[in-house]
């Protein structure tokens, strides 16, 4: 176990290098010259220009100043400035509470609704509730998250006025329209999920053996189908909660709420390189260290599973 | 005899009804059981004696499956007409089953000894600790080695025969009067089949269990039965005490089977196999079930359909000719194909 650990915690390096590396190049291959643009329409002296070229380390070759940085943020824990000399570090800090805020609102709505709706629907299969279910489910799959956001925004907020539609300054309430628009999506992947993990689980020989045992059926539902059926579901939640953070850049945006998916949009709009890259290395860690954490999980979830 | 038998099943019907067609697998099936005695029901596959298993458990999956007529008693009362939470209450307490493939009907995430003590704690209401002591008693009982260090241990951690050895320790754990035991060593290798049939047997005498053993294996059979009743089709063909149907078949079925066993001493002599298979449940043949295959077979076994009858004392068979092929005095009026 702990040699698999370690192998995994190895793998780390060259998944975060080559992960970093893209966004980096990517970042820095945006046409237009930020710096240039700092000054708005007044031209800059060129001098003063050269002189934060070279604070930057803009006038290194690419991957000496992906290297630089990079050595920035595992030694120092710096994750750089922005051309306004604001710590990265600082806007992470200050952003990324908001934003675990909307993602744990989100994962909570997506685990009761989608596996409420998934035990329904498997357990009344072909009936009512479960054609509801599947058909919900496939009209949220497809429509994209812009649409669900603004109908949410539509209905909830201004037509039935029970939420707020934009900003945070109402507490948590104010997450509650971003959360269901952010977790959509994957409630309806974890209702269809369990459903077909449930409908295979109840035809199983181990659940026909707790029906012959003389237990209850909610006993035989809970105890013995769902135990095994839900193990790909939280699995799936896990690793769902890293992809969440790439949803909030939309959600966010949307809402108007001013967390690190809203950032990382802005700031791509504003050419901010070192904050794009700042952030996006930390998910990419984060991405990393939760799959990890998965498959973790699945091995104390699923006794067969062994990681020698 | 007046007393009631443990177990009787009275003309069961069971059809299931798929879009294909009604599927008749069981039509008309009569036998019963004493404490005590063995029944093995004997019959190759799709001859309804899996169904017939499921439906005395109540765990066959309705729909398709559906209970077209016919009674089950246990002591005397109809468990088809009983409510469902009188029915689950017999459920694993009065009658209990063991399942073919251990592996596959054990739940593969739970311990072991979880799966024994949960009788304990769902019928008995025990607390876990004392139900685990339970459950490491009876794994010693089926003769699990260090059943104490292996109580946690999950399915998936044994050998195919100490499965089963569990699957038994849960159906027994509280002395059932029924035992059902739907090919309990089929999945097994051949030396543990005999421990496993020890196994059940000991407990059988042990606990007075009526014990009905499904197989399709002859030898399984000849070894711990005490009456056999031999199913094609749905139907009892031929039932009777194991020596009786051994030494002298009272239906070509069950003559059939008998001679396909390969003997040593039958040397050079090719196998012989009943021509043909057993009929689709959706479209049965007319008259006898198995006059198609009989080599036997007259018009009248086209026309009519014979009906379970004693060919003597206490061996019942379902053939027009059952007196003249238990007396072997019959000869086939058909050479069977090649």
């Amino acid at each position: 176990m702990t040699q698999y650990i370690i192998r995994r915690l190895l793998q780390f390096i060259p998944v975060t290098i080559f992960a970093t590396l893209i966004v980096y190049w990517l970042v820095f291959s945006m046409p237009g010259d930020p710096i240039r643009a700092l000054s708005g329409d007044r031209p800059m002296p060129e001098a003063q220009v050269e002189a934060i070229r070279e604070q930057y380390n803009l006038n290194d070759p690419f991957l000496v100043q992906y290297a630089k940085y990079m050595w920035g943020v595992f030694t120092q824990g710096d994750f750089g400035t922005t051309f306004q000399g604001r710590p990265v570090l600082d806007i992470i800090q200050q952003t990324l509470p908001t934003t675990l805020t909307l993602a744990a609102f989100a994962f909570v709505f997506q685990g009761i609704i989608g596996i409420i709706a998934g035990i329904l629907s498997g357990v009344y299969k072909d009936r009512f509730i479960d054609r509801l279910v599947q058909v919900s489910t496939v009209v949220v799959v497809a429509l994209p998250t812009l649409a669900i956001a603004f109908l949410l925004q539509l209905v909830f907020g201004l037509n039935l006025g029970l939420f707020p539609i934009a900003g945070i300054q109402q507490g948590l309430v104010s997450y509650i329209l971003p959360a269901i628009a952010l977790g959509a999506v994957s409630t309806a992947m974890i209702a269809r999920m369990l459903r077909s993990e449930l409908i295979e689980a109840l035809q199983s020989d181990y659940v026909r053996t707790a029906t012959a045992k003389g237990l209850k059926r909610g006993r035989v539902i809970g105890r013995h189908g769902l135990r095994n059926s839900l193990i790909p579901v939280v699995t799936f939640m896990g690793a769902d909660l890293a992809t969440m953070m790439g949803g909030t850049i939309v959600v966010e945006s949307i809402f108007n709420i001013p967390g690190l998916g809203g950032q990382i949009f802005r700031s791509i709009q504003a050419q901010e390189g070192t904050v794009v890259v700042g952030i996006v290395t930390l998910l990419v860690l984060f991405y990393v260290t939760l799959n990890l954490l998965v498959d973790l999980l699945y091995a104390v979830l699923d006794p067969r599973i062994r990681y020698d | 005899m007046t007393t009631t038998p443990l177990l009787e099943v009275k003309d069961l019907h069971v059809e299931f009804r798929t879009k294909s067609g009604v599927a008749q697998a069981i039509n008309g099936l009569n036998f019963s059981l004493n404490a005590g005695e063995t029944l093995a029901i004997l019959g190759e596959s799709g001859s309804g004696k899996s169904v017939t298993a499921q439906t005395i458990m109540g765990i066959l999956d309705m729909p398709p499956g559906h209970i077209a007529g016919g009674q089950i008693l246990y002591r005397g009362e109809d468990i088809l007409t009983m409510n469902e939470t009188k029915r689950r209450k017999l459920r694993g307490v009065n009658i209990s089953m063991i399942f073919q493939d251990a592996l596959s009907a054990l739940n593969p995430v739970l311990p072991v000894g979880w799966q024994i003590a949960e009788m304990f704690r769902v019928h008995r209401g025990m607390k876990r600790g004392p139900a685990k002591k339970k459950a490491i008693e009876l794994m010693q009982r089926v003769g699990i080695p260090g059943a104490e260090g292996r109580v946690g241990d999950y399915p998936h951690q044994f050998s195919g025969g100490m499965r089963q050895r569990i699957m038994i320790a849960i159906a027994i754990a509280l002395d059932p009067d029924v035992l059902i035991a739907d090919e309990p060593t089929t999945a097994l290798d051949v030396t543990v089949q005999a421990q496993v049939m020890r196994l059940l047997k000991e407990l059988q005498v042990e606990n007075n269990m009526g014990l009905i053993l499904i197989t399709h294996d002859l030898g399984v059979v000849a070894d711990v039965a005490d009456k056999i009743a031999v199913m094609y089709a749905g139907r009892v063909m031929e039932a009777a005490d194991v020596y009786e149907i051994y030494a002298k078949p009272a239906h070509p079925y069950t003559k059939g089977l008998l001679e396909s066993i390969p003997r040593i001493d039958a040397e050079g002599d090719r196998l012989s196999a009943i021509p043909g298979l057993p009929p689709s449940l959706t479209d049965m043949p007319s008259g006898c079930p198995f006059n198609p295959r009989c080599p036997y077979a007259t018009d009248l076994c086209v026309s009519d359909r014979p009906e379970l009858l004693p060919a003597a004392e206490g061996h019942y068979s379902a053939c027009h000719y059952r007196e003249d092929v238990y007396q072997g005095t019959i000869e086939p009026r058909q050479e069977a194909q090649a």
